[in-house]
């Protein structure tokens, strides 16, 4: 069960985010919808953890972390100058995963072409590959492709 | 010809201010002087001198504006001329020696280079461990692969002139080389991500750091070895091995001040002695370091 509380989460005096209560606790595919500026990436980060709020963020009785979910930015972090299956190696030793004999990639890409060769949707697809090769409850997409 | 001004303008942009004329007439002078050394020296510097033509293609291959100037119909022209205008000193050093042929020689080659499709090599497959995807990343982006005949024909002159110190010299190049990659930081989140603990990940680190040293140190040790025959090559080889280990507890120790641990690995080069003391102090610190970084409470 998911349960987000963010009291208030200020940028120096605005306030961006006030009284919010998220309750998810049957599986599936959420989307929030927002305007530009409204606060969108600002509540992902606060549940994540990655930015300081009041409050208290939740997932099966544990506080949500990076350990227990996982986070795509709408410009995932990846590295230019390596293969996707360099990168998708590299967080299986990253995130201490055995590395199969034949990975199993959620999508199919090029394996002898550089990152930075790829369009935008391609490098989110690597960035998932990586990502979704531990267990995890709970994925925090912005904006998915 | 206002656009290949341009363009050059933009080509030196990276390293000299806007209108800053003081400076594109330093660079220019620079290019005269070393036409003017070359031509003096022609006989000396032999084949090296086509070297200074490689500089267009390397560029050709990396730039990224050639798809903008396709909007003008001479863009093939312009870029051509762009290159001879670059390089037009070392031409003109050419022509001067009675190089025809070869003047044409280059000519061609920038030619066919801005005729044929842009160059999809598949990516060079390097045995490091991904533990650190800055290894893979510092050997793609400055081409060090490149370098290494470079090596071969230092250690064959030194060998020519009785000079085994340019084999130590290269030794310690391929060291420093060694050190580039625990230069560069890899991003928050991942240290956030990681299973492991800050032990563990400072651990893992040393550890993939030594095993990609050593891909690297042994098999050029061996290469000078052979050629000289001088056990201590193979004694520096061991002590630097730890130099690029130290460097991976400076970066964590000044994770987020670059600068610091740059002046602390110069300063350790220098007074090798007092950095192996601080070692203990490095490590505790390294550790403290990661730590904070991920179990940061926000």
């Amino acid at each position: 069960m998911l349960n987000i509380n963010i009291i208030e989460k200020k940028y120096s005096n605005e306030v961006v985010l006030k009284d919010l209560k998220i309750n998810i606790d049957k599986p599936g595919i959420y989307g929030i919808v927002g305007k530009n500026g409204q606060g969108k990436t600002t509540l992902f980060k606060c549940a994540l953890g990655l930015e300081i709020y009041k409050g208290k963020s939740i997932l099966n009785d544990e506080k949500i972390s990076l350990q227990n979910t996982a986070f795509c930015p709408a410009e995932p972090f990846i590295y230019d100058e390596l293969t996707a299956e360099e990168f998708y190696k590299f967080y299986s030793n990253l995130l201490d995963m055995p590395l199969q004999k034949e990975t199993q990639e959620l999508f199919h890409l090029p394996k002898n072409k550089l990152i930075k060769n790829f369009s935008t949707g391609m490098k989110k697809k690597v960035y998932i590959n990586a990502i979704f090769q531990k267990k995890i409850f709970f994925i925090f997409f912005r904006r998915a492709f | 010809m206002k656009i290949i001004y341009s363009l050059i303008l933009i080509r030196f942009r990276k390293n000299l201010a806007k209108d800053d004329y003081t400076a594109i007439t330093l660079v220019v002078l620079v290019y005269l002087f070393v036409a003017y050394f070359a031509y003096f020296n022609f006989d000396n510097i032999g084949n090296f001198f086509y070297l200074l033509f490689l500089d267009n293609v390397l560029y050709h291959q990396r730039r990224k504006d050639l798809g903008l100037l396709k909007v003008n119909k001479r863009h093939r022209q312009i870029v051509f001329s762009e290159y001879i205008l670059y390089s037009f000193p070392f031409f003109i050093v050419l022509f001067l020696k009675g190089k025809v042929i070869n003047v044409l020689i280059v000519l061609l080659i920038y030619g066919g280079m801005i005729l044929s499709p842009k160059l999809q090599l598949n990516p060079l497959k390097y045995p490091f461990k991904l533990f650190d995807p800055y290894w893979h990343i510092t050997f793609r982006k400055y081409k060090v692969i490149f370098w290494l005949p470079l090596i071969v024909i230092v250690s064959y002159m030194g060998i020519r002139h009785n000079n085994e110190n340019i084999q130590f010299f290269i030794l310690g190049t391929v060291t420093i080389i060694c050190c580039l990659p625990s230069f560069e930081r890899e991003k928050i989140i991942e240290i956030n991500y990681t299973s492991y603990n800050h032990n563990k990940y400072l651990y893992l680190q040393l550890k993939n750091t030594l095993i990609n040293t050593l891909y690297v140190i042994i098999p050029i040790s061996l290469i000078v070895y052979l050629t000289i025959f001088d056990i201590s090559i193979i004694l520096f080889a061991l002590f630097a091995v730890f130099i690029p280990l130290i460097n991976v507890l400076l970066k964590y120790c000044f994770f987020y001040s670059p600068i610091k641990q740059q002046l602390g690995f110069v300063f350790g080069i220098m007074i090798f002695g007092i950095i192996v003391v601080t070692i203990p102090y490095l490590y505790r610190e390294a550790l403290k370091n990661i730590k904070t970084i991920k179990n940061a409470e926000y």
